[in-house]
């Protein structure tokens, strides 16, 4: 295991914090969780087990407070345990999603019997959650869904369909938007709703992506029937708890680790595919390349510093967090578009193929790419928002 | 980087709390002392574009000597303060050398009247410890009072103070498209008052001509940033089709876009100028990736700023053409993009070796 590079000094308390996470990772991090290769389910287990593990160890939600099974995590300590489970190389706990962007949300906006309900089952992956936002016509603009839900009696009757939901096909429970009073503006009227799966009204359709993998799902209500006390905030308040969510997605996992591995996989194709010579590139246009994305990734790598630092004084991190967000998709993809062309004619071979670079990964990554730039947002959208919101442009007309 | 080249995120967050307030001064200053409006006299004139009363305002408030330590007469800064004032100086539009001058004070560790500078290009031993050499272009050089000189390499290496008026030396004013007071220096045998030599001197004038790019680069971020703020309010004067232009995608997002290649041009001058002020050894690998940056996508901005004018731009009335012409001159200055890349690439190469047999996914 390589050491990684926190790019800050830690003092006692880091470093105890650091010793700990990796003792925890000597332990916990067996071959059952590792394991090799397998299916989907086996997949599955395995981030069910490691959830399980963290959630044993107190690990599960270091940034939640104290008080709700978190551990009031400082950012340095935020740092060192994204850093140490990157480098170790450790899987996606089942939960993940729901632990940076659902928990916080209940924590913010929930009831008390609401966080004693939720929050519990959500660190330690008894329960797994899946977002229920996108739908076919309501993508970027999000507050223009269509999916329903009237009250009756002390229920709520949801009528309607959600795209783009990953986890659907495994979750336990789903949390959606759904207009309930249709007769004000877009933004009002929508409310925050709880629902499990298994409710009777629900199907749940894979779609098949590029990739030939099915990571998404439709999901279709028809008539689904959930009590009232399965809204989170306000009725037809639900669009600044979304708002809340989005924010907690924004802020979760840094990429940077993402990018810098790729750019070492591209360093290390172009001397493999001999586009290198002993002193430096010999070939301009690969070198050309590859240091411009050099310079965006090490930049990138300065600015989440600078953007975690803010946070230390409780700063708003301030234009570089919007910035890091459009500038890490669009490098990531870019240097998958460039490690298909390096790798020259082979690397367009699938999985399996004889001669197939890296095992297929440079064609899959390359497909796989493509949501980098529109999934959790677009580049649009997050261009509109810096321009908006930091160079003070007028709306689009 | 290695722990001693790291600051704990507080002193991270310290740091760029102290260094805003020093940008903030520092742009109250140039308000009142300079404007585009006196760049523009300055480039409507004969003359060259340097205002002797501006650079004494700065030399008296010691930005030259920023670098130079206390006990050297100087302010004792690190090169993180000099990019701050750099990058303001960019933004104003102020002439100045700030850049070379500062890493001529380090070279010397003193404080200089008048202008001193350093040649960006060795030169060569002569006889009788005399230089030889041409710098077919060197900013403000006609108007430097010492060259700072580094001829031969390894044991011979000699680094020193040359008189732009003495015996050997020929100084020829040029015309770079900024205006500013640039000359051909010549030097046919020129006696030079030597201040180290051997290896110490080829080290003292590496890390002399690193701060002085670092710190280019610096002014060339603080140039985009105002080639772009000033396209980002005409964008929302400006309309036509009935909304203001910047309401448009097409303009907005290159606005935004261009916005974003100076928030990675000041993030990799941060880093630079971090890893030369502690020796770490990326540090030079970290100079030409932010030169790499300038060259590649700083000079852009202004150019895409002039887009967004259109015709008005093309005036010579308007300004937008001051920084356009401010920013390709200290992009050149920069040095090749074939240099800066080999650097880079090198470094690369070393850094993933070590990593390259555990990268098996993608």
């Amino acid at each position: 295991m390589t050491e990684p590079d926190y790019g800050v000094v830690l003092d006692d308390a880091d470093r105890d914090f650091r010793d700990e996470v990796r003792a925890f990772l000597a332990s916990a991090l067996t071959s059952e969780v590792l394991g090799p290769g397998g299916n989907e389910t086996d997949r599955l287990d395995r981030m069910r087990l490691w959830q399980r593990r963290l959630y044993d160890a107190g690990l599960a939600a270091i940034s939640w407070p104290v008080q709700f099974g978190g551990r009031a995590a400082t950012p340095v300590q935020q740092l060192i345990f994204n850093a140490e489970m990157a480098a170790a190389r450790a899987p996606e706990p089942i939960n993940r999603s729901a632990v940076n962007q659902l928990g916080p949300t209940i924590i913010q906006w929930g009831n008390d019997q609401q966080r004693a309900r939720y929050l519990p089952k959500i660190l330690s992956g008894e329960e797994v959650w899946c977002q229920g936002f996108s739908e076919p016509e309501a993508g970027s603009d999000l507050a223009a869904l269509k999916t329903k839900a009237y009250l009756d009696g002390d229920e709520l009757v949801i009528t309607g369909q959600k795209i783009w939901t990953s986890k659907a096909q495994y979750a336990d429970w789903i949390y959606i938007l759904a207009r309930t009073d249709p007769t004000v503006d877009k933004h009002h009227g929508i409310s925050y709703i709880l629902v499990p799966l298994g409710s009777p009204g629900i199907a749940v359709r894979p779609i098949r992506q590029i990739t030939g993998q099915s990571e998404f799902n439709e999901v279709f209500f028809d008539s689904v029937r959930v009590p009232l006390t399965n809204v989170l905030g306000p009725l037809n308040g639900g669009w600044k708890v979304a708002k809340s969510t989005l924010g907690f997605e924004r802020v979760g996992q840094s990429r940077t680790h993402r990018i810098e591995r790729r750019l070492a996989i591209l360093v290390n194709m172009a001397r493999e595919e001999d586009a290198l010579a002993r002193n430096g590139f010999n070939d301009s246009y690969v070198a050309d390349r590859i240091v411009g994305f050099a310079a965006q990734v090490e930049a990138l790598r300065q600015i989440s510093a600078q953007a975690t630092a803010a946070g230390v004084r409780g700063v708003s991190p301030g234009p570089e967090a919007s910035v890091a967000k459009l500038l890490t998709s669009e490098v990531d993809q870019a240097m998958a578009n460039f490690g298909l062309e390096l790798a020259g004619p082979a690397g367009t071979l699938e999985r399996g193929s004889v001669g197939a670079v890296k095992n297929g990964n440079v064609a899959q990554s390359y497909l796989l790419m493509r949501a980098a730039t529109f999934g959790a947002g677009t580049s649009e959208i997050q261009r509109n928002v810096i321009g908006e919101k930091l160079l003070g442009l007028p709306r689009d007309c | 980087m290695t722990a001693d080249a790291l600051s704990s995120l507080t002193e991270i967050a310290e740091t760029a709390a102290e260094l805003a307030r020093l940008r903030e001064s520092a742009d109250d200053i140039l308000r009142r002392a300079w404007s585009p409006q006196a760049f523009r006299s300055l480039l409507d004139g004969p003359g060259p574009a340097f205002d002797p009363a501006l650079w004494q305002t700065i030399a008296e408030l010691g930005w030259p000597d920023v670098l130079v330590s206390d006990a050297g007469g100087g302010g004792g800064e690190g090169l993180r303060e000099l990019c701050v004032l750099a990058e303001a100086a960019g933004a104003a539009a102020a002439p100045v050398p700030l850049g070379a001058a500062a890493a001529a004070g380090w070279c010397e560790d003193r404080r200089a009247d008048g202008i001193s500078l350093v040649l960006p290009e060795r030169g060569e031993l002569a006889g009788a410890g005399n230089i030889s050499g041409v710098w077919p272009l060197v900013p403000f050089a006609a108007v430097a009072t010492r060259l700072l000189v580094c001829a031969g390499t390894n044991d011979q290496a000699v680094l020193g103070v040359v008189d732009p008026t003495g015996p050997g030396v020929s100084c020829e004013a040029v015309t770079p498209l900024d205006h500013n007071p640039a000359a051909r220096i010549s030097l046919q045998e020129a006696p030079i008052d030597v201040i180290e030599s051997g290896e110490p001197a080829e080290v003292r004038y590496h890390g002399s001509t690193m701060r002085a790019k670092v710190a280019q680069v610096a002014e060339l971020v603080g140039i985009a940033s105002a080639a772009n703020e000033a396209a980002v309010e005409y964008a929302k004067q400006r309309t036509a089709f009935g909304h203001p232009i910047g309401a448009f995608q097409a303009v907005k997002h290159r606005l935004v876009d261009q916005r974003c290649a100076i928030e990675v041009g000041r993030a990799l001058v941060n880093r630079a100028a971090d890893a030369c002020q502690h020796g770490h050894p990326d540090a030079a690998a970290l100079a030409s990736l932010a030169a790499y940056w300038g060259i590649d996508s700083l000079r852009a901005v202004p150019e895409g700023a002039t887009q967004v004018f259109g015709g008005i731009a093309y005036t010579w009335e308007h300004h937008a053409h001051v920084h356009l012409r401010r920013a390709a001159s200290a992009a050149a200055g920069l040095g090749g993009r074939a240099h800066h890349r080999d650097a880079v690439t090198r470094w690369l190469s070393g850094r993933h070796r070590s990593a390259a047999n555990e990268e098996r996914g993608m």
